[in-house]
């Protein structure tokens, strides 16, 4: 799943697609992340008999599958943080766009509040994991409201409201307990003069992860 | 075991292409282009959390000159000599557990030959995802998106497929990893709150 809306246009050939919802965790979301700002699955949805304990068969068997098959000149819309799996029965021409609501915020107050929400606040969570080994970690949480709207200016050119980077900031929060953190953490940079820029949320997708050893950052 | 098959034609030989899921399987919703309505799309589709398959689009919607020229031949002949990402070993298991990932540089066209040649080192091989206005500037201005997309976060992308292409960059396919990696960043985690 992409954090991008999605348009998807058949020039020449075929395009089978299936689309699972976007309930992250009903779909065993690999946690990892992968080499960009993507949600892999772990399921394996070509075979019958998928290798699930029970709570996971269940999960996978209460989501709808949605299917079609797009042909040359059709063009298929599905919105953000959707599962897909597309695949092509013959040599395909296909174009994508991803794109959000024009307006400076609408994009992200719509994730905020529809069903992506969580899986939403899912990857921003899985993306501020993958900051975490760093020792640039503990002045990101301090600055980290400043962070979000940083962050999301360059994945959207999205202007974060206070309100709405409260509300990203307070659920990461809580998602990790770092309210003890965090505290301590304000009470140690009181003093610090605030950054002009805050500290940069970097995507380190699957592949970065193993440069955490050798990288100071 | 839910299962649909759709009968399909293209290039005058008959397909079959079956859908199959352990849950509830049912059609993504669609209208023929004609029938768009911009009001309707952007409440139900765009703010509803909700797809939409639109047919004949290409045609209907003002896409430029994209659609009536864009072909793998026409494409070769007026970008065949600019350099395109290619991964390869693409049926790896290292490549499939997102593990590894092995690009290499070559010309659109040696891409395009080895796709119609259908040879062993296609089958293994993907195109990786190419911005049109970086990648093929020759023909970037032919296309123009679809009068939904207001605010652009990413592409356009082209993708060439072979057939029988599975996209494992976007989703399934993968086994589970056992990685020490994420035990050590959710050690540093805990060890931190």
């Amino acid at each position: 799943m992409d954090p991008d809306d999605n348009v998807l246009a058949v020039y020449r050939g075929r395009k089978l697609v299936r689309l699972y919802g976007c309930d992250v965790y009903k779909m065993k979301p690999n946690r990892l992340g992968s080499n960009g700002r993507t949600i892999q699955s772990q399921i394996n949805c070509d075979i019958d008999n998928p290798d699930l304990t029970p709570q996971e068969l269940q999960d996978y068997q209460s989501i709808t599958c949605q299917y079609c098959i797009l042909r040359d000149g059709d063009l298929l819309y599905f919105p953000a943080f959707w599962w897909h799996q597309v695949t092509t029965p013959e040599i395909t021409i296909s174009v994508n766009f991803f794109f959000g609501d024009a307006g400076s915020n609408i994009y992200t107050q719509k994730l905020l509040n529809s069903a992506q929400r969580n899986t939403f606040l899912y990857w921003m969570c899985n993306i501020i994991e993958q900051n975490a080994p760093f020792s640039s970690f503990s002045r990101m949480l301090v600055y980290l409201r400043r962070s979000i709207k940083f962050f999301l200016f360059k994945q959207w050119h999205d202007v974060l409201s206070d309100e709405q980077a409260l509300d990203i900031y307070d659920e990461i929060i809580k998602y990790f307990g770092f309210e003890n953190r965090v505290r301590a953490l304000e009470e140690e940079y009181r003093d610090k003069k605030s950054p002009k820029n805050p500290p940069n949320i970097r995507i380190r997708g699957l592949l970065m992860r193993e440069k955490v050893e050798d990288s100071g950052d | 075991m839910n299962k649909v098959v759709i009968e399909d034609e293209y290039n005058g030989k008959k397909k079959t292409h079956l859908f199959k899921h352990l849950g509830n399987l049912e059609p993504i919703g669609e209208i023929h282009a004609s029938e768009y309505s911009h009001e309707d799309f952007l409440r139900n589709h765009l703010s509803g959390n909700k797809p939409l398959v639109i047919r004949e689009a290409l045609s209907i919607f003002d896409t430029g000159t994209s659609y009536k020229h864009w072909s793998v031949e026409y494409l070769t002949q007026k970008c065949g000599h600019n350099k395109v990402h290619v991964r390869r070993n693409t049926n790896a298991n290292e490549y499939k557990t997102g593990q590894a990932y092995f690009a290499e540089e070559v010309e659109f066209r040696s891409y395009v030959n080895d796709l119609l040649a259908n040879n062993q080192k296609s089958q293994n091989s993907y195109m990786a995802v190419q911005n049109l206005r970086k990648a093929f500037p020759q023909i970037f201005e032919e296309l123009k998106p679809a009068p939904f997309v207001e605010k652009l976060h990413g592409g356009p992308f082209l993708w060439i497929s072979r057939a029988g292409n599975y996209l494992n960059k976007y989703f399934g396919d993968l086994s589970l990893v056992q990685d020490p990696l994420l035990k050590r960043s959710l050690r540093i985690l805990s060890h931190g709150s």
